[in-house]
């Protein structure tokens, strides 16, 4: 039974500076469902549209043509705008830029303020939210002190403080080191299996893309690719031509099949390898 | 010549409250030609280490010599040091400033006084070095792909024809292929002769292509080798949690399973290669053979 989608883009095309001799076509035809709870992979090369596409799931961009629409709302309805932007909330790639607050309690309770939360309800929703997050013991700290990762988790307490559907994580991960980078793919994940949130991690890390549900694979502005990482990584599509590599794990298999081992085509995680070498091994 | 490092301490803010010790009692040496990755946890002093090549960083106290250079003390001669070593600071392409990208590159060989016909030369060098299509040369660096903005800002430096490049995350936000590209990049420039040092959190970038890793903790060399020796300490980088490269993961787990392959492998090729040994030897009953060498390991 086709659920209904969370996030809905119709015939989506954009273009930056539409009309002008320099006009660029961003995305041409996007055709793409999001539905609630799930944890989707969006991959391509630098320049194949994947920030583009995450500004047009929450109105930060409008489709040139098309139509994106959120839980049924249309992004081009402005009265609709401030909902949507709730709903979708977006983490950024430089954990920098997007912490405003003298303090991690300050930084989540600044958008419950503005959401007009009271304050009682506030002392309890933000250190929960913190809590979420792994961040539970730094109330009190100067966001300037923080890690990388520490920062990008507290930027998503802050948005999952306004209860959102959906979490787009716009090459969060790209500036932080593996520590951080794995620290924030936990979090995102829990959230996703725990509170069901839908989550759009768009990344260049093929090891991350791997553990979503799905890859929606850009190339020069189009959708190249819409599968299950195993069916992707199986080799059914030339990621190499589009700039993109498989796994470590799927590219040992695959050289191990050239070296002429019949190792399954499709392999993303270490553990299926494992296996599938070990029968090999023992067979006599 | 060599770059020593002898006794080195680094003090941001001394004598105020934000004193803090971002190198303590750091001694290496690099050698000419060689390729040296420089690894470690966020803020364990990766970065205040390289700024010390070029004299962006003086030691608080210690030596840094650059073949004949003290850094710090031989006041007179940073510009001729900065000739020799130059640094590629993370996301170089944010400090990308001129109208054209011929201008960007030219603007340090500009500096240093050489003629236009040489500054041309150069341009044309350092675009080639870094696969940029010289056609871009009259466009605003802006209107790059990330890539190119990334490989414009490095013709910059290269232009200066400096023997030593230091890079900190030269890879950091390109795509896999960017990625690929540059690590090649980096080779040519290496077999040109070109003594590279790198500074990376892509602990597989590193094991694709450094001589030498040096690991940063907490301000001191953690610990220093060949790549091998270095992504051969599994428990030892762990407990600065660093991770070896991925396909030594694999092949970790594959041990742990009973398959009795190395574990000391840098790429996917030697991975295979060795596991590809293992399984032929194996269906040609070199079963006990196998065995043992597990055990002798």
């Amino acid at each position: 039974m086709p659920e209904t989608p969370l996030i809905e883009m119709r015939g989506v095309s954009y273009s930056y500076r539409r009309g002008e001799a320099a006009e660029v076509a961003a995305l041409q035809d996007i055709d793409l469902q999001i539905c609630p709870g799930e944890f989707v992979a969006v991959v391509g090369a630098n320049g194949s549209g994947k920030s583009t596409l995450a500004k047009l799931m929450n109105a930060l961009l409008l489709p040139t043509e098309g139509e994106v629409s959120v839980s049924g709302l249309s992004t081009l309805q402005e009265e609709y705008r401030w909902d949507i932007r709730r709903k979708v909330g977006m983490v950024f790639q430089n954990p920098d830029n997007q912490l405003v607050s003298t303090t991690v309690e300050e930084e989540v309770a600044f958008g419950l303020e503005n959401i007009g939360i009271p304050t009682d309800e506030m002392r309890q929703i933000v250190p929960e939210m913190l809590g979420d997050v792994g961040m539970g013991s730094h109330l009190r700290d100067e966001p300037h002190n923080l890690s990388g990762g520490q920062k990008q988790r507290v930027a998503i307490a802050a948005v999952l403080s306004m209860a959102p559907d959906c979490l787009v994580m716009d090459e969060a991960t790209s500036m932080l080191d593996p520590q951080g980078r794995a620290d924030v793919l936990d979090v995102t994940r829990r959230l996703c299996r725990e509170r069901g949130l839908a989550v759009i991690w768009i990344s260049h890390f093929m090891e991350e893309a791997a553990e979503a549900d799905r890859i929606v694979v850009l190339n020069r502005g189009a959708v190249a690719a819409d599968a299950a990482p195993r069916h992707l990584f199986a080799g059914a599509v030339e990621l190499e031509d589009m700039g993109l590599d498989t796994p470590a794990v799927t590219q040992l298999a695959g050289e191990m099949r050239s070296r002429g081992f019949s190792i399954p085509a499709g392999i993303t995680e270490t553990d299926e390898l494992v296996r599938a070498i070990c029968q090999l091994y023992l067979k006599t | 010549m060599p770059i020593v490092f002898e006794d080195v301490d680094y003090v941001y803010d001394p004598e105020t409250p934000w004193q803090t010790t971002a190198l303590r009692d750091v001694s290496l040496r690099i050698e000419d030609g060689e390729f040296v990755g420089i690894v470690g946890p966020t803020g364990s002093g990766k970065s205040t280490l390289v700024q010390h090549l070029n004299g962006i960083l003086k030691p608080t106290c210690g030596r840094v010599r650059v073949d004949d250079i003290e850094v710090g003390a031989d006041r007179g001669r940073m510009k001729e040091l900065r000739q020799k070593v130059g640094l590629v600071f993370q996301y170089p392409e944010h400090q990308l400033f001129e109208e054209t990208v011929r201008d960007d590159i030219a603007f340090g060989p500009k500096n240093i006084g050489l003629s236009e016909d040489e500054v041309q030369r150069r341009v044309r060098w350092a675009c080639r070095a870094v696969d940029l299509d010289e056609q871009i040369l009259d466009r605003s660096p802006f209107e790059l792909s990330g890539g190119q903005m990334r490989r414009a800002a490095i013709a910059g430096v290269l232009a200066m024809k400096c023997r030593v490049l230091v890079m900190d995350e030269p890879t950091a936000g390109l795509d896999p292929r960017g990625r690929a590209n540059m690590l090649d990049q980096m080779r040519r420039l290496h077999s040109g002769g070109m003594t590279i040092i790198m500074v990376s959190h892509g602990i597989d970038d590193i094991a694709q292509i450094a001589d030498r890793v040096i690991v940063m903790n907490e301000g001191s060399i953690g610990m220093q080798g060949t790549t091998r020796e270095i992504f051969r300490r599994y428990e030892d980088l762990q407990a600065l949690s660093l991770q070896v490269p991925r396909t030594a993961q694999i092949m970790r787990r594959l041990r742990e399973a009973g398959i009795p392959v190395p574990v000391d492998v840098l790429t996917i090729n030697e991975a295979a290669d060795a596991l590809a040994e293992v399984l032929r030897g194996k269906n040609c009953g070199a079963e006990e053979h196998n065995h043992r060498s597990v055990h002798s390991r």
